[in-house]
């Protein structure tokens, strides 16, 4: 009947400090939280390999082998849940491993090995026609979209059931502020409730979403400052990008 | 990415929505929601830090404590669950610092044991209290929903559920009233709305138990007044120890003139429907209970709730017995429902129409009839065309007004009832004087302007070159205008009365009257002098753009206002080709000002006289001024509530008592 407004505990918890570090290991746990990884943040890793790279199996390739290599165990020596946001960690480490995988790579040519890299496309990668930051801003931009989609994809699972999806499917366009939403009236019509009931309703799902978006932008940074600093970057992240 | 094929849009930022958005709703305003949506559980005020959950927990062993609601200077209120009922209750620990007071603990329990025992379905039900762990605590109804502030702030609340929600509140009070409890601290935080939007009265009493002879001075003065200052009644402030059932009622007061028009009622305020379109009745209810006599105010929340029904359920809307549907938007009134932008474009556009008609003396018609339309011209008797032109228009002002506001004129002028007079309460200070200053200066110079045309009108007449019927169709267009900024006068003096602000003293409504006395005269001068005005081209142009203007003023139809629009539109176009073939008219006779310009069918004898140019030149910055001042009076709420026009927007509800830090849109 009623929402759940609080979100349990545990999910504070957890922060993805902890699953990294679980991650190591050949255990089946650490196999589940390299799983979890992969799917919370293939999308970001993606984008920027795809963004280095240009080529998109190659990238995809490459997604792969990091979450596997580099979280699977190997090479994660700077992992310190001390050294601060989760996203910035995730960077350097996708830019250690490619920058690793590269000097391996060279290695391997100059052995006389045979080259099946599209080398040509990695040059004009790291040539780099757009300045160092663009990179980076990929990347950030495809966090914070992948993680509000996260956020909206956890509030759509929360209203699974057939009456609840309706409702959810009405309350939506709420989730983006009064203006773009239609008439209060009418959805409430539409709903068979009273224009207070929505406003209550609204307000609560607003709540719950912000609830959502904070509990995954906390698991990736400490502290409530610092919770709403990244939330308002990765807000500024998407306003300059869809400019 | 420019790679995305990007098709929908935001309907609220505009830019486009990336393919990948989940819910195909926009990332970036989705977030930005979620950043802005700063009134969860962080501290909103007050000197109270929230006790840890792990001490609760273990001052409360029976509750699962799972989250902090809030914090006010009233305590801290947190989410619990009873698992042996498996019923979600509200925590509220009252500030620490009380539990050192060994008179607390008595008074407390003697207080918390009244509360308890209001059961009602519209207040906030105490199941338990007591102490436990140093905690003061009261174990209440958890209630599922937001409080009326966290409503308003998502959007204003339309008279009609203002409307409704009062009486539940009043039922509250009035329950508790009669068993000797009072709220003394009615505000938006403490009304909540549960999922059905049912209205729940929170913390009755508290103030006063935190009140009467806290220990910390930083929480209260003892005996001193307890509360929140913006919704405490005068003499909660100034008497607290004097204080009865009433001083709610100004508080209720409040929260209701918030949630009409966004904002709190400090100074010396309008009337709701100054702000917000409103039934007058709802004014008189809600600027009763902010009585600063309590002997003036509603006596008793029953005596609130009954008005307020009473206008919520309108006998004209109640058919048949049914459920009636409270419904008081006031006067579905011309140009509603349209933004006020649309509404200023048309003020601002009528007014600079009329100065440019006015400058050009219509010589827009004539030009077409010349070039044009050569029937037109041939045609003697086109003021038969005014006539229906000012027929029309007089007809919708009559149906406009008159049907709307008419029974209100009567009474405008009768003796208001109470003492305290001040005059300025007429019309609202301080640009009500500036407005009605050029209004009536514009008028005079207009009436001066007219004496010296009628002079020479005399002449004319003597000559036979005008006959009678000439004059009736000018005198009907000219006459509007009048009509106006009479009606303007008189709603202000009408309002006056209905806020009960003040009689009109001795002087007072001896300006009034002259006032008045000056209008009536320049309606008389008018209507001699429109026969004046050089022709009948005037009149025709006039009305070819007032006409339409009072159309897209009276009709809701849009269509019909769309219409309205365009004659609008092209009587302005009309007018610029006026000032056109004016300067060509001019040029042909040497830019002289002095020969005044004959209409094709009129048969003039003997001479024309004619005027010094600087004369008229006056004259004509005379009548630009009055059209000037008309469009500012129609920008005056008096005139535009006279004429049943929607008030300008009001502020987005943003209670000034609100927690700060909203950010983003």
């Amino acid at each position: 009947m009623t929402m759940n407004s609080g979100l349990g505990t545990t999910d504070f918890l957890t922060t993805r400090w902890s699953l990294v570090l679980r991650s190591r290991g050949e255990t089946s746990e650490a196999r589940a939280a390299l799983s979890e990884l992969c799917e919370a943040y293939w999308k970001p890793v993606f984008a920027y390999l795809r963004r280095r790279e240009r080529d998109e199996d190659r990238a995809r390739e490459l997604t792969q082998e990091f979450f596997a290599r580099v979280l699977g165990g190997r090479g994660l020596g700077g992992a310190d849940p001390q050294r601060g946001r989760f996203r910035g960690f995730l960077l350097g480490a996708v830019k250690h491993f490619l920058a690793d995988l590269r000097d391996r790579e060279v290695a391997l040519k100059r052995g006389g090995g045979s080259v099946p890299v599209p080398l040509e496309a990695q040059d004009v990668a790291s040539e780099g026609t757009s300045g160092v930051g663009s990179d980076e801003r990929v990347f950030d931009r495809a966090w914070a979209v992948n993680l509000v989609n996260r956020a909206v994809e956890a509030l759509a699972c929360e209203h699974a059931e057939p009456e609840k999806r309706r409702v959810f499917a009405e309350l939506k366009p709420w989730l983006l502020g009064e203006t773009a939403a239609g008439s209060q009236k009418e959805t409430a019509e539409r709903l068979g409730w009273t224009e207070n009931a929505l406003r209550v309703a609204v307000h609560r799902l607003r709540r719950r979403f912000r609830d959502l978006v904070r509990a995954e932008v906390a698991q990736t940074v400490e502290g409530e400052e610092r919770v709403r600093e990244e939330m308002r970057y990765l807000l500024e992240v998407l306003t300059v990008v869809s400019n | 990415m420019s790679d995305t094929v990007m098709e929908k849009r935001c309907p609220r930022c505009r830019e486009p929505i990336a393919p990948d958005a989940a819910e195909g709703l926009c990332t970036r305003c989705l977030l930005s929601t979620a950043v802005a949506a700063t009134d969860g559980p962080a501290p909103m005020r007050g000197p109270v830090e929230a006790p840890s959950r792990e001490r609760l927990a273990a001052a409360f062993p029976q509750l699962e404590i799972l989250e902090l609601i809030g914090v006010g200077g009233m305590g801290a209120v947190f989410k619990a669950r009873q698992p042996r009922l498996d019923r979600l209750v509200a925590l509220k620990i009252l500030p620490e610092a009380l539990g050192k007071d060994a008179a607390f603990s008595e008074r407390f329990l003697r207080e918390a044991r009244v509360l308890a025992r209001l059961s009602h379905p519209h207040i906030v039900a105490v199941h338990d209290f007591g102490e436990s762990g140093g905690f003061f605590y009261l174990l209440m109804e958890y209630v599922d929903g937001v409080n009326l502030r966290q409503a308003m702030k998502l959007g204003r609340f339309t008279p009609a559920q203002a409307l409704a929600l009062v009486p539940q509140v009043c039922e509250a009070l009035q329950f508790a009233h009669e068993r000797g409890v009072m709220h003394r601290d009615i505000k938006p935080e403490n009304i909540l709305l549960d999922a059905r939007g049912t209205a729940k009265l929170a913390d009755f009493g508290i103030a006063k138990l935190l009140g009467s002879g806290g220990p910390d001075p930083c929480l209260t003065v003892t005996g001193a007044a307890v509360g929140t200052p913006q919704y405490m009644a005068p003499e909660q402030i100034e008497r607290p120890a004097d204080v009865d059932h009433r001083a709610d009622i100004y508080s209720l007061g409040v929260v209701f003139y918030e949630m009409l028009t966004g904002e709190l009622p400090i100074g010396r305020f309008g009337a709701p429907s100054s702000k917000t379109p409103l039934d007058a009745r709802v004014d008189e209810i809600v600027m009763r209970a902010l009585a600063k006599e309590r002997e003036l105010r509603q006596q008793s929340a029953q005596e609130v709730r009954t008005e307020v029904e009473g206008v919520a359920r309108r006998p004209d809307l109640a058919r048949g017995g049914e459920a009636v549907v409270p419904k008081v938007d006031p006067v579905p009134g011309p140009l509603w429902g349209t933004s006020w932008r649309f509404q200023r474009g048309v003020f601002a556009g009528v007014s600079v129409l009329a100065v440019l008609l006015v400058v050009t003396q219509g010589g827009t018609l004539q030009w077409i009839g010349e070039h044009f339309v050569s029937a037109l011209s041939a045609w003697n008797e086109d003021w038969v065309l005014a006539s229906a032109w000012a027929a029309l228009l007089g007809f919708a002002w009559f149906v406009q007004w008159v049907a709307r506001k008419g029974q209100d004129l009567w009474s405008a002028f009768q003796p208001l009832p109470s003492a305290g007079a001040d005059p300025r309460h007429w019309i609202r200070p301080p640009l009500a004087w500036l407005t009605m200053g050029i209004l009536v200066t514009g008028w005079m110079i207009h009436g001066l302007s007219a004496v010296v045309q009628v002079l020479s009108q005399v002449r004319m007449l003597s000559h036979g070159a005008f006959r009678l019927p000439h004059l009736l169709p000018e005198v009907m267009v000219t006459g509007y205008p009048l009509l106006l900024v009479v009606a303007a006068v008189f709603w202000s003096a009408r309002e006056a009365r209905r806020r009960g602000v003040g009689p009109v003293t001795p002087m007072a409504a001896w300006c009034l009257r002259l006032t008045m006395t000056i209008l009536v005269l320049t309606v008389a001068i008018e209507g001699i002098t429109a026969a004046t005005r050089a022709s009948r081209l005037v009149v025709s142009s006039l009305a070819a753009t007032t006409l339409p203007f009072c159309v897209a003023c009276w009709t809701a139809n849009r269509r019909w206002r769309a219409l309205a629009l365009v004659l609008c539109v092209a009587g302005g176009a009309m007018a610029l080709l006026g000032a056109g073939s004016m300067v060509v008219y001019a040029q042909g006779n040497g830019w002289g000002m002095t020969t005044p310009q004959m209409p094709p069918g009129v048969e003039i004898m003997g001479e024309i006289p004619t005027f010094h140019p600087v004369l008229m030149l006056v004259a004509q910055l005379g009548a630009a001024l009055f059209h000037v001042a008309m469009g500012l009076a129609l920008l005056r709420p008096e005139v535009r509530q006279a004429f049943g026009l929607p008030p300008r927007r009001a502020r987005t509800v943003e209670g000034s008592g609100a927690a700060a830090g909203q950010v983003g849109a």
